[in-house]
């Protein structure tokens, strides 16, 4: 073991090798672990490592990639291989080029991109998105931990908008090679149909890959919740406020609202709240400010779910309030402490 | 190594003081109208033929004009060249009009023109005002052409109409949409910018 | 135009026909005054006002002095005039009668008269036919939303000094351009939600 790592510190001080040097400290790390730990964002609360927080994360999403795999089998595997792969290469890219630590990071993100996107999507969309995502939605910003919006929700919303007919129009159930153009959303927006809440339990519906099979999904969620690794007040607050505002909104307008257990369960709701609101980075780090985005994100769902052009609100929300993150924690530090006016 | 004084006016308008990526003026219309090359080409004109009548005027009247009302004159100035870019452009080209229609009276509020006019103009002659109006209309159309180029052949799988992608390709219709300019955009400043080692710092965006 | 209608414009012109997010406009001091929050909103304020000020001044000189005098040509002159006149004319109020506000975003009118946006509104509200009151709520929104959009980005542009790491080439405009780029991806989620032309 030792011998192994003086090998590594010798590699990575070669002169002729010294281009690669982020490269093989990287395959140092994961090979003998890292001895130093990281000091720079983002600081989780108990200090646990950033890789062990991103390796928790990766297993609390185990179940539901996995249900991905077995839905619609290699297209999955292949769907996640190009996003590691094409991730990686941007991400290297940058180390390299920058001359910094490659950072696990993407890690989480290439993994959640694929389990995102509906199971049609061609590979080369895959690269695309995966591409934009990382460069745009990260490394500008300086890489992991300081990036400002969620690089995998980047990535999606970007090819959603650019691909509309391919990205929002071609739907496949598990186990199937029908392609239909209807998601449980879709169907009740066009015909008042409820589909049954245990087909969406267990994820035999229309849907992104990732998102379908709602039982690994809300496994997955209290995991996070409850190593402490996820805080439980965006998720509580997301999931509570679609609830209660489709609960009132059903009530006054039966029509045009979803009942609040179809909406908890239907689209990527689940998916979002769990993995991708929670993200320590891209979401408020005060208590209000978290609370606020929970809420926020709620509203924005519902409002795009039932009166946009698009069927399904939960990433554009997300995406939404990451953006509006960094002025409500300015907003909530300063009626906290009443410092500078705004 | 000595330049000449327009050869310096030259070199500035196409590279170093490059209108839109270096200093970040006329941002807007870079922006707004680069999602087709034909708009971009029509823009770029329309700008340089402001710009030149701007120079001239305004140089040739520098010393009549009074310091205190000189921008109200500037915008005046400016604004009488930019109706007739606009009367010619729906007379002679409509369609390209009809597109742009709106942005083309933003002219007047372009920052190229007010920038170059009380940076350059109100304090050279007429010879150099006009070279410096050329190059620095040229150099902001061909950073405007560059653009849409990108734009257009994404988005519409064309360049000025034709068919240049297969007719398979898949259009991304976002880079004929807001979005796709921020981001092409945004990259042409940070390869410009990267190439010409500017300081972030000391000329971070004029106004 | 029922209050419903006004209700839809102002909704859209914060959100998807936001004039800076959607129609590229006024980009040139969102890139320059968006580093600080404060200076951000204060400038935003201020535009608010003018914009407003200006549009409600605009259109009854177009359509009560400019239409019965065959003089339609010559509006951009005008306007700019009228835009330019009212910023002196604030400026010099407000100096006098409220030094306090003066202080807080009375610096900020004579920028404005660059702001592309002030002239921008007063255009759209001509080309679109809009009438009176519809053209004030629409500048109205317009500057809401361009003010909104801005504080978005002055604190990102806050946390991004505190914890980013920009590349050289990237930092100023080329990270103002990415970051609205993917406010307005964002934006996009509410497209066909209100319509407004």
């Amino acid at each position: 073991m030792k011998r192994l790592r003086s090998l590594f510190e010798a590699l990575a001080k070669a002169r002729l090798l010294r281009p690669l040097k982020p490269v093989i400290h990287t395959i140092a790390g994961i090979l003998l672990g890292n001895r130093e730990t990281t000091t720079e964002a983002p600081h989780i609360r108990d200090h646990i490592e950033i890789k062990r927080y991103m390796s928790m994360v990766i297993l609390a999403m185990a179940p539901a990639a996995v249900a991905a795999v077995v839905f619609y089998g290699w297209r999955a595997v292949a769907m996640i291989a190009v996003s590691y792969v094409v991730g990686g290469i941007v991400e290297v890219a940058f180390a390299l080029i920058r001359k910094k630590e490659i950072e696990e990071g993407f890690l989480v993100t290439g993994l959640i991109f694929p389990l995102i996107l509906p199971p049609t999507a061609p590979l080369w969309m895959v690269a695309v998105g995966i591409a934009f995502g990382v460069f745009f939605g990260k490394e500008v910003f300086g890489g992991t931990g300081r990036n400002i919006f969620n690089p995998a929700l980047v990535g999606r919303i970007f090819i959603t908008i650019a691909f509309p007919e391919l990205m929002s129009a071609r739907w496949q159930k598990p186990f199937t090679d029908a392609v239909t153009a209807a998601t449980p959303l879709g169907l009740f927006k066009s015909g008042r149909e409820l589909t049954p809440l245990v087909d969406l339990l267990l994820g035999q519906v229309t849907g992104s890959m990732g998102e379908l099979f709602r039982l690994g999904v809300i496994a997955g969620g209290l995991f996070l919740i409850l190593t402490r690794v996820a805080n439980w007040r965006v998720p509580l607050t997301y999931l509570g406020s679609v609830a209660l505002l489709s609960w009132i909104g059903n009530l006054a307008m039966p029509d045009l609202i979803a009942p609040p257990q179809f909406q908890l369960l239907a689209g990527g709701l689940l998916f979002g709240a769990m993995f991708m609101a929670t993200d320590p980075v891209s979401s408020p780090s005060t208590k209000a400010g978290k609370w606020i985005f929970g809420v926020g994100c709620g509203i924005v769902t519902l409002l795009i779910r039932h009166f946009s052009g698009f069927g399904e609100g939960v990433m554009f929300s997300i995406l939404f309030m990451n953006a509006f993150a960094p002025l409500i924690d300015t907003l909530v530090l300063n009626v906290k402490y009443r410092t500078a006016k705004v | 190594m000595k330049q000449s004084p327009s050869l310096k006016v030259i070199l500035n308008g196409l590279w170093k003081d490059q209108p839109i990526f270096s200093m970040v003026l006329g941002i807007c219309s870079s922006l707004a109208v680069s999602n087709k090359v034909e708009n971009a080409i029509a823009m770029g004109a329309g700008v340089t033929f402001a710009l030149i009548g701007t120079a001239v005027l305004i140089a040739a009247l520098r010393k009549l004009i009074p310091g205190r009302v000189r921008m109200i004159a500037y915008m005046i100035i400016i604004a009488t060249f930019v109706i007739v870019v606009d009367r010619v452009l729906k007379a002679m080209f409509p369609d390209i009009s009809r597109a742009i229609g709106p942005y083309v009276g933003l002219i007047i509020t372009n920052c190229i023109l007010m920038g170059r006019a009380e940076a350059f103009y109100v304090s050279n002659g007429v010879g150099l005002s006009l070279l410096d109006a050329i190059f620095n209309g040229l150099g902001y159309t061909y950073t405007l052409v560059l653009v849409s180029v990108i734009r257009e052949l994404l988005g519409f799988g064309t360049i000025l109409g034709l068919q240049v992608m297969p007719l398979s390709f898949n259009k991304w219709v976002i880079m004929a949409m807001a979005p796709g300019a921020f981001f092409v955009v945004a990259l042409f400043i940070w390869v410009t910018r990267t190439l010409a080692k500017m300081d972030p710092d000391k000329q971070g965006g004029g106004m | 135009m029922s209050a419903l209608n006004l209700l839809m414009i102002f909704i859209a012109t914060l959100l998807t026909s936001n004039i800076a997010l959607s129609y590229l406009l006024g980009m040139c001091p969102f890139i320059a005054l968006s580093k600080r929050l404060s200076t951000a909103t204060g400038m935003g304020y201020a535009v608010i006002f003018v914009v407003t000020l200006t549009a409600a001044i605009n259109w009854p000189i177009y359509h009560l002095v400019l239409v019965p005098l065959k003089a339609e040509l010559v509006y951009y002159v005008v306007f700019i005039i009228t835009i330019a006149a009212v910023v002196q004319l604030l400026e010099m109020l407000m100096e006098k009668f409220f030094p306090a506000l003066q202080s807080s975003f009375g610096i900020f009118l004579p920028l404005i008269t660059v702001n592309c946006i002030v002239l921008a509104v007063s255009l759209f509200m001509i080309l679109r036919d809009y009438n009176f009151i519809t053209s004030v709520v629409y500048a109205f929104g317009s500057a809401a939303g361009w003010t909104l959009a801005i504080a978005i980005m002055a604190a990102i542009n806050e946390k991004l000094a505190l914890v980013g790491d920009v590349p050289r080439g990237m930092k100023g405009p080329g990270i103002v351009m990415v970051s609205a780029g993917i406010i307005a991806l964002a934006f996009m989620g509410f497209s066909g939600m209100v319509v407004v032309q």
